[in-house]
C-alpha cells in the first residue's frame, strides 16, 4: 500500500510537475498494465510526453488551467474525438467518435491529459469487470480478484496510480462498486448534474457520468470541472457544483446518519464489521446514528433490472450490423445481417439483458413487469427523498468483499445481487458517494446518499470520514 | 418454465430482439425471468402510485408541459394524449 499526496493541494501550491508525474505513470503502466488490463486504448507515449511538456511550460509561464497536466483516464463508453470507443464490445471495435463528449470537452478545456480509454463490462452491463470483450480487469489490491464493474478499468488504473483522476459512468453502481473494491472514491452525481452527451447509452433514465479519484477533495476538484448545465442534453439541470477549495470536513456533532437495517443484514461479516467500526468512531466524535427499516429493499433489484433491461433493449436496437461495421459478413439481406451481427458481436450478458428487455416491454408482459417496476421506482424515490431531507443515508457500498475472478461469472443472479446497496440512488436520482473505510484484508467501502443537489453534504461528510480512516490518497502501488 | 416453453420464448426473442440466444441459455433466461417477477411482490406498497418517471418532474425540460412539439401521454395508455400523466416521448413526435 502507498499513500499519495493530495493532487488538489499540489495544484494549488504549484508543486505539481506533469513531466515527472507522467514518467512515474508510464513506469507503473509498463510494470503493471499487462496484468491488470485496465486500458482498452492507451495513447502513444511520445504524444503524452509532448502534452506533459506543453502543460509544464504553461505552468511555468503562469498560464495554468484548473487541471493543467493532470493525468486522467476515461471510461471507454465516453466519446473522445478520434479515439476508439468500444464500450467494451466487439460491436464497436472499430468505432471512433467524431466528437468529444461534453465532459471530455470540459476536461480538455481545463488542461487535463487524457492517458487512455479504460476497460469496462460490455455496454456497462456488469458488476465485476469480467464481461468485457477485451478481457477481464484485475484488482491491483489482489490480482486474483475482480475490481468491480462496470467502470473496472477506471477504478483499477487509479488503484495502481497510473492516473490521478478518472471518469466512469454509473447506471446501478458502476462507479461506486469498483471504487469500493479498489479503495478509491467515486461519485454517482444527482441525476442531470453532469451532461450525458457523448455517453454511449445503456439506460438513460438511470445512468450518469461521474468522477473517480483517490481522495474526496481530488474527486470534488474533478467534479467542479465536469458538472453543470449542458444545453445539448435535455436532461441536464441548472446546477453549480461545490467549490473544492472551500470545502471543510463537517463538524461531527452536526452529522445525522441514517442507516437502513436491511442493507446491514444483507452484508457479510467483514464488511459489516468495517462499516460498523466507522459508525462507532463517528458516534464517539458526536455524530448521531439512527437505524431505519426500508421494507422496499427486496424490490429494488428486480425493479432496477426490469427498467434497465427495458431501456437497454431500446438503446441497443440501433446496433444492426450496418452501423460502425468492421467485420466480415456473408449475410445477403439486412435481416440476415442484423441477426448475424447482433448474435455474433454482443456478449452473453448483453444478449440476455436485451432478450429480457424486449420481453418485459412486449404485449402481455408490459403491465406485469415494466409498469410495476416503474411504480416501485416511484415508491423508492418518494421514500428516499423523504429520508434524505432529514439526514444522510449511510451503508456499505457492497454487501461482500471483492469476489475472486470467475466466482460469480456463471450465475447472473449472483452478479445482480452485488448491486443491492447501489441501485437505490439511481432509482431515486439522488447523489451517492463511495469512499474507502478499510483496506485490510481487502478494500471495504461506505456509501453516503444525500438530497438531490446535495453533493456538498457528501463531500463535507466524506472529508470527515477520511480524517477518521486516514485513507485519503491510498493506492495499491 | 418448461424447456418447450423456453424454446417458444427464444423464438419470440429472435423476432423481437433480432438476436439468437442459444438453447443452453434457457435455464439462465428462466432464472432471470423469475427474478424480475419479484416486482409483483410490491402489492399494496405501490397501489395507486403514478408509475411515471419522476426524478425531475418540476425542473427537467423532459417534463415541461409548456414545451411545444411533444405530446404528453399516459404511459399506461400509450397513444392517448393527456395533460395528467405527462411523459415526453420524443421519438414519437407529436401524437
Amino acid at each position: 500500500m502507498k499513500k499519495r499526496g493530495s493532487l488538489a493541494q499540489q495544484l494549488a501550491s504549484g508543486v505539481y510537475n506533469p513531466v515527472e508525474r507522467l514518467e512515474e505513470a508510464l513506469y507503473l503502466i509498463s510494470r503493471l498494465e499487462e496484468e491488470v488490463n485496465a486500458f482498452i486504448t492507451l495513447l502513444p507515449e511520445e504524444r503524452l510526453r509532448e502534452e506533459a511538456r506543453e502543460a509544464q511550460r504553461r505552468i511555468l509561464e503562469g498560464k495554468a488551467r484548473p487541471l493543467e497536466g493532470v493525468l486522467v483516464a476515461v471510461k471507454d463508453n465516453i466519446s473522445v474525438r478520434g479515439l476508439r470507443a468500444t464500450a467494451g464490445s466487439k460491436m464497436l471495435s472499430c468505432y471512433k467518435p467524431p466528437y468529444n463528449a461534453h465532459v471530455v470537452e470540459r476536461l480538455v478545456d481545463a488542461g487535463a491529459i487524457i492517458v487512455g480509454k479504460t476497460n469496462m463490462d460490455e455496454f456497462a452491463m456488469g458488476s465485476t469487470g469480467e464481461y468485457s470483450a477485451y478481457g477481464p480487469t484485475r484488482n491491483p489490491w489482489d490480482m486474483g480478484r475482480v475490481p468491480g464493474g462496470s467502470s473496472s478499468g477506471s477504478a483499477a488504473t487509479l488503484a495502481y496510480a497510473a492516473v490521478d483522476l478518472a471518469l466512469g459512468s454509473d447506471t446501478g453502481g458502476s462507479i461506486r462498486l469498483p471504487a469500493a473494491f479498489t479503495a478509491t472514491v467515486g461519485l454517482k452525481p444527482t441525476y442531470g448534474a453532469v451532461s450525458r452527451r457523448g455517453l454511449i447509452p445503456y439506460a438513460n433514465s438511470l445512468e450518469q457520468i461521474g468522477p473517480m479519484a483517490r481522495s474526496v477533495r481530488d474527486l470534488a476538484f474533478l467534479y467542479s470541472v465536469i458538472a453543470g448545465r449542458d444545453p445539448l442534453d435535455a436532461t441536464s439541470i441548472d446546477y453549480q457544483p461545490p467549490d473544492p477549495y472551500t470545502l471543510e470536513p463537517r463538524d461531527p456533532e452536526a452529522v445525522r446518519l441514517c442507516v437502513p437495517e436491511e442493507i446491514i443484514d444483507a452484508s457479510e461479516a467483514p464488511v459489516k464489521a468495517a462499516f460498523e467500526g466507522l459508525l462507532s468512531r463517528l458516534e464517539a466524535q458526536g455524530a448521531t446514528i439512527e437505524y431505519f427499516r426500508a421494507p422496499w429493499t427486496s424490490l429494488v433489484l428486480p425493479a432496477y433490472y426490469t427498467i434497465a433491461m427495458a431501456e437497454a433493449a431500446s438503446n441497443l436496437a440501433r446496433y444492426d450490423g450496418s452501423l460502425y461495421p468492421c467485420h466480415d459478413s456473408r449475410a445477403r439481406t439486412w435481416e440476415e445481417l442484423n441477426v448475424e451481427a447482433r448474435t455474433r458481436l454482443f456478449g452473453p450478458e448483453v444478449k440476455r439483458r436485451i432478450a429480457m428487455g424486449v420481453l418485459v416491454l412486449s404485449e402481455g408482459y408490459r403491465d406485469e413487469y415494466y409498469v410495476k417496476a416503474a411504480k416501485i421506482r416511484r415508491l423508492v424515490r418518494d421514500r428516499v427523498l423523504g429520508i434524505v431531507r432529514e439526514c444522510i443515508i449511510g451503508q456499505p457500498t457492497s454487501p461482500v468483499l471483492p469476489p475472486r475472478l470467475g466466482e460469480r461469472l456463471g450465475d447472473p443472479l449472483q452478479l445482480y445481487a452485488l448491486d443491492i446497496s447501489t441501485v437505490t440512488a439511481n432509482l431515486a436520482g439522488v447523489p451517492a458517494l463511495q469512499l474507502p473505510v478499510s483496506v485490510e484484508p481487502l478494500p471495504v467501502g461506505a456509501q453516503l446518499m444525500a438530497r438531490p443537489r446535495g453533493e456538498v453534504d457528501l463531500f463535507e461528510l466524506g472529508l470527515l470520514v477520511e480524517e477518521i480512516t486516514g485513507l485519503a490518497g491510498v493506492s495499491a502501488f | 418454465m418448461a424447456v418447450e416453453d423456453c424454446s417458444k420464448l427464444l423464438s419470440k426473442i429472435r423476432v423481437l430482439a433480432r438476436l439468437e440466444v442459444p438453447p443452453e441459455d434457457c435455464e439462465r433466461i428462466t432464472e432471470i425471468r423469475g427474478f424480475l417477477e419479484g416486482v409483483r411482490r410490491a402489492g399494496p406498497l405501490v397501489e395507486g402510485l403514478d408509475p411515471l418517471y419522476h426524478v425531475w418532474e418540476a425542473e427537467s425540460r423532459l417534463r415541461d408541459p409548456r414545451e411545444k412539439g411533444y405530446g404528453h401521454v399516459n404511459i399506461e395508455d400509450l397513444g392517448v394524449e393527456t395533460r395528467e400523466g405527462y411523459v415526453r416521448l420524443p421519438w414519437r413526435g407529436r401524437l
